[in-house]
């Protein structure tokens, strides 16, 4: 075998080695390029490629711009204007730090720049090729900075090679520019793809108005509060929007996006079960925490976090986002039923930063914002765009988002299911309620099933355990071996949940106890349910297969489809609802009731 | 076919067999009522659902014999509408004529061919039971018949005889409920059955009326219960009887072994006045959960507490004095299955057997012919 000596890379080599690292793709430029205009405090961000961002990138911004002396050293590696001793990487605020991102890039592409400082008269043009530089001159450009990445790639084929479909690379730089763009509705940010507009999110006042704009006017609902330092703020829809993986939910800490997975189950599981498995709302979860408390410098992607105390940020959104599902019944909107915005109680910031419309990440800004930066008071938009739920007008005007909120009223609203009139039921599974503009259509299983949940739930946190009814004689199964083992090994937990099992043969499985609440399903196949429950939860965290638990029992313990129920039993099912926190999902996630407008009716019927 | 018959009587014997026809069957023919007239002064009134089967034989004028059959909801509203007096059932193609006074109605009839060939009695061996004793029998323990399909075993009551004793027994796996008694009339042997729910509640509704006796004979998985009815009295005339036959399919599996589940001997025995710990019971058991209706009952020296604590709603107790000397107990149960089986006692006092708090509880009656047994609840 030939031997090759060991030689020192060439600088050249090293970045664009260096490069693969950071830029991946073109939406890795993307980001990169629009962190870098954020952190020169632009107010409108422009970006526009071209073939999914390979033949070109173009970003530009309104921003501070770089002095002539400047421009090149900017493509030096760890060359950056925004860390200098290693101190300071603890309070890192802005995006970029590392100073690898320009020179990376201008290791892989043909990159030119056009960039003037207000104080400049004259602007600067600097072009790179595979990182070296080409030319540097005076040139005239306003004050901001223009860079284009075009050729991505042009000196590494094997990368080119990676890369997907036009449309897929665009639309991730799309998504690198709206992760970019969610938290700051202070600056506009428009994008296009072979010139034509794929995004377009105009300056606007409130964070919700632009998480509005990402979701296209869908039924969002805010809250937020502060524990143990974790301040948390989530614009969420509702469960039945909820889509299967956390595409469309976009989690955030101290302004960067993160995915985490402390975060996304903590979202999820407060949705108490009103999530299928593996869903997620849609929606944004921004925490703000203090800068020492958590480490972003993991992944060159930076979309990993590593929380210094993960428990504490589970539980603070896990509190808030699950106070808002509780009070705020999407589906009962219209209704009137209970809707009410969730304020929590915070503690008041200092005066200085109410105003501040994003998640704390620019008291730390090293390069100062030039006056143009600061977000004019937007007026709310007029009344077809989308809204956040608000409380009705007159009871609480809208508030720009700020962390020290006064608590808002809860408004509680006189209508009740009971009060609907019932018209009665159709194919034994739809109670039918009249309204005054509509009808209410509830799935008679679903909604059951959800009052059940909501009671195992309410006795289990009562006491700890559920009551259970105890068997004339045990209820015996054969199992395999392994299965009985399983069985045994889970007894512990049935127990808690009301099914008391022992090994009664060395494949046999005894059920001396069934949950009272449930006391009229059959026994074996409560436990042949239950165990399932219990298994696929034990892949996720243990809070989740409680709510999965609860809710296969609420199931078992629940009037079916098909039955048909007397008045008494329409009525006390109506009160139950009531009675409970959130009536909006079974605990499948199902919605449990939906409702048809009279107007919708009269318009089939050409009526009016 | 072409008869005469007393609205009366006809309207009595459709309310008593229309009920068995099934509507939901995708079999057209089990909707109808099968009118089978060949005798010259009685006609058969017949439905079924293939599970259950009932007729009526009744006095009635035959001008023609024949058979028929017709929607049996149907004929009975018409029935039901039509002025007392004689009512004529005449066939015309495949139509029944229904006719009384100047009303007439044509109802699509089908040929009685197509209807299930109906259970025969000859033959069948039947004895005597009084029918207020196998109503009570029946009153004292059918609320406990399970409803999980999971285990069909359960899915009716035990009737068993023994020469000379009736019982009954049934049980859904959280209580168990058992009634016996000594039969002294003639013809009586031995016999264990599983009667299904559906067949035990007709059988009930057939007997709670009146008094008298009923027959009954098992064989070849069904069990037969006959009775005459005195369906028209008339001032000076011998009355007119029509006699009823409800048939029912057993279930064809065996009964679990009650006797190991009531415990032979207790620690504890209670004497309590029944209607007050009833009363007591209905009272505390308001404010507990409206599921799993959770009391519990503290047990101490001259009295026991009914005590229930609802987290969502508030709490309530009562204090029963009762006949007991012995240590104090705690022990939690569904008070529906205690409520259950008091309500259908008619004794003044009733005795309680109870060991420990995870131990099954005995309700016995005085005269000893009840005994049920309720698991408790770990509230």
């Amino acid at each position: 075998m030939d031997r090759h000596p060991i030689e020192v890379l060439s600088p050249l080599v090293a970045d664009q080695i260096a490069a693969g690292e950071v830029v991946e793709r073109p939406s890795s430029v993307v980001k990169e390029l629009v962190e870098n205009a954020l952190d020169a405090g632009a107010t409108k961000i422009r970006l526009d490629i071209e073939a999914g961002g390979v033949r070109r990138i173009r970003v530009l911004d309104d921003g501070a711009g770089l002095a002539a002396d400047e421009v090149k050293t900017a493509f030096l590696r760890h060359a950056t204007s925004k860390l200098r001793r290693i101190e300071d990487l603890d309070d890192v605020s802005t995006f970029g730090f590392r100073g690898e991102a320009l020179p990376s890039i201008a290791a892989v592409s043909r990159i030119s720049v056009r960039t003037r400082t207000r104080e400049d008269i004259e602007g600067t043009l600097l072009v790179l090729q595979g990182g070296r530089v080409v030319e540097q001159r005076s040139a005239g450009c306003p004050v901001g900075t223009e860079i284009e990445v075009a050729d991505l790639f042009f000196n590494t084929p094997a990368r080119l090679k990676f890369l997907k479909k036009e449309s897929t690379e665009a639309s991730h730089c799309a998504e690198a520019l709206v992760r970019l763009a969610a938290l700051r509705p202070d600056v506009g940010f428009t994008m296009s793809h072979a010139g034509r507009t794929v995004r377009n999110l105009s300056r606007v006042e409130r964070v919700e108005e632009r998480v509005m704009a990402m979701f296209g006017g869908e039924h969002l609902v805010r809250a937020q509060g502060e524990e143990a330092g974790v301040k948390v703020l989530a614009i969420l829809g509702p469960p039945e929007l909820s889509r299967a993986g956390a595409g469309s939910l976009y989690t955030f800490v101290n302004g960067r996006f993160v995915r985490d997975k402390t975060l996304l189950p903590a979202i999820a599981q407060a949705f108490g079960g009103t999530l299928q498995r593996g869903q997620y709302p849609v929606g944004l979860v921004a925490i703000d925490m203090p800068p020492g408390s958590f480490d972003v410098n993991v992944h060159p992607q930076k979309t990993e976090v590593r929380f210094a105390e993960p428990q504490a940020v589970f539980r603070a959104a896990h509190r808030v986002i699950g106070q808002m599902v509780a009070s705020a019944v999407w589906s009962l909107g219209s209704l009137g039923l209970r809707v009410k915005e969730e304020a929590t109680p915070l503690r008041n910031e200092p005066p200085s930063v109410p105003r501040e419309p994003t998640f704390g990440f620019e008291e730390h800004r090293l390069v100062p914002p030039p006056p143009a930066v600061r977000p004019e008071p937007v007026l709310p938009a007029p009344s077809p765009r989308p809204r956040v739920t608000d409380p009705p007008p007159g009871e609480a005007p809208p508030q720009p988002l700020q962390l020290g909120l006064e608590p808002q009223p809860q408004t509680n609203h006189p209508t009740r299911l009971r009060d609907l009139r019932y018209i009665g039921s159709a194919r034994s599974t739809f109670l039918l309620l009249e309204a005054d503009d509509e009808l209410v259509i509830i799935d008679q299983h679903a909604a059951h099933e959800r009052v059940t949940y909501e009671r195992l739930q309410r006795e289990l946190t009562a006491t700890g355990r559920l009551s259970s009814q105890r068997l004339l004689t045990a209820v015996n199964l054969d199992l395999g071996p392994a299965e009985a083992d399983r069985i045994e090994e889970l007894s512990e937990q049935l127990g808690r949940h009301g099914l008391e099992v022992s090994r009664t043969g060395p494949d046999r499985i005894g059920i001396h106890a069934v949950p009272a609440e449930l006391a009229l399903s059959s026994p074996a196949r409560l436990l042949a349910d239950m165990v399932l429950a219990l298994e696929e939860g034990r892949k996720g965290s243990r809070s989740l297969d409680e709510d999965h638990l609860l809710a296969t029992m609420a199931c078992h313990g629940s009037i079916r489809a098909g039955k048909q129920l007397s008045p008494a039993e329409v009525t006390a099912l109506l009160s139950q609802m009531e009675s409970i926190d959130f009536a909006g999902h079974c605990p499948h996630g199902r919605p449990v009731l939906t409702r048809l407008p009279w107007r919708e009716l009269e318009r089939r019927v050409h009526r009016g | 076919m072409d008869l005469t018959i007393s609205k009366q009587i006809l309207s009595i014997a459709l309310q008593r067999t229309a009920g068995i026809a099934d509507r939901k069957s995708s079999m057209q023919i089990l909707a109808n009522v099968l009118i089978d007239a060949t005798m010259a002064s009685s006609v058969r009134l017949s439905a079924t659902d293939l599970k259950l089967y009932a007729s009526g034989v009744l006095p009635a004028q035959v001008i023609e014999t024949g058979s028929v059959t017709v929607a049996a909801k149907m004929i009975h509203d018409v029935v039901k509408s039509l002025p007392e007096g004689e009512v004529r059932l005449r066939t015309d193609n495949d139509q029944l004529i229904v006719s009384s006074g100047r009303a007439k109605f044509k109802l699509l009839a089908l040929p009685a061919d197509d209807f299930p060939r109906l259970p025969e009695t000859e033959g069948l061996s039947f004895f005597e039971v009084e029918t207020g004793l196998l109503a009570r029998m029946i009153d004292q323990t059918s609320f406990s018949i399970s409803t999980d399909d999971t285990r069909p075993h359960l899915n009716g009551a035990l009737f068993q005889g023994d020469g000379k004793k009736l019982r009954m027994v049934t049980t859904d796996g959280h209580r168990l409920n058992k009634v016996e008694h000594k039969v002294e009339e003639a013809g009586f042997y031995n016999f264990s059955m599983v009667i299904p729910q559906k067949g035990i509640m007709e059988f009930k509704r057939m007997i709670e009326e009146g008094s008298g006796h009923c027959k009954v004979a098992a064989q070849e998985g069904q069990i037969f219960v006959q009775r005459e009815f005195d369906v028209e009295k008339v001032e000076g005339a011998e009355p007119l009887s029509a006699s009823f036959l409800l048939v029912s399919k057993l279930i064809d599996s065996d009964f679990p072994n009650y006797d190991q589940v009531i415990p032979s001997s207790s620690e504890r025995v209670v004497i309590a006045p029944r209607v007050l710990f009833l009363e007591a019971l209905r009272r505390v058991s308001v404010v507990s959960s409206d599921r799993t209706l959770g009391v519990k009952f503290q047990l101490v020296e001259g009295s026991l507490e009914v005590m229930t604590n609802n987290p969502s709603v508030g709490e309530g107790a009562e204090l029963v004095d009762v006949t007991y000397e012995g240590e104090k107990l705690v022990i939690g149960f569904n008070a529906r299955y205690i409520i259950d089986a008091l309500s259908t006692l008619t004794d003044d006092e009733i005795k309680l057997e109870v060991s420990g708090p995870l131990d099954p509880m005995v309700i016995k009656d005085m005269s000893g012919g009840f005994v049920g047994v309720v698991m408790p609840m770990r509230i």
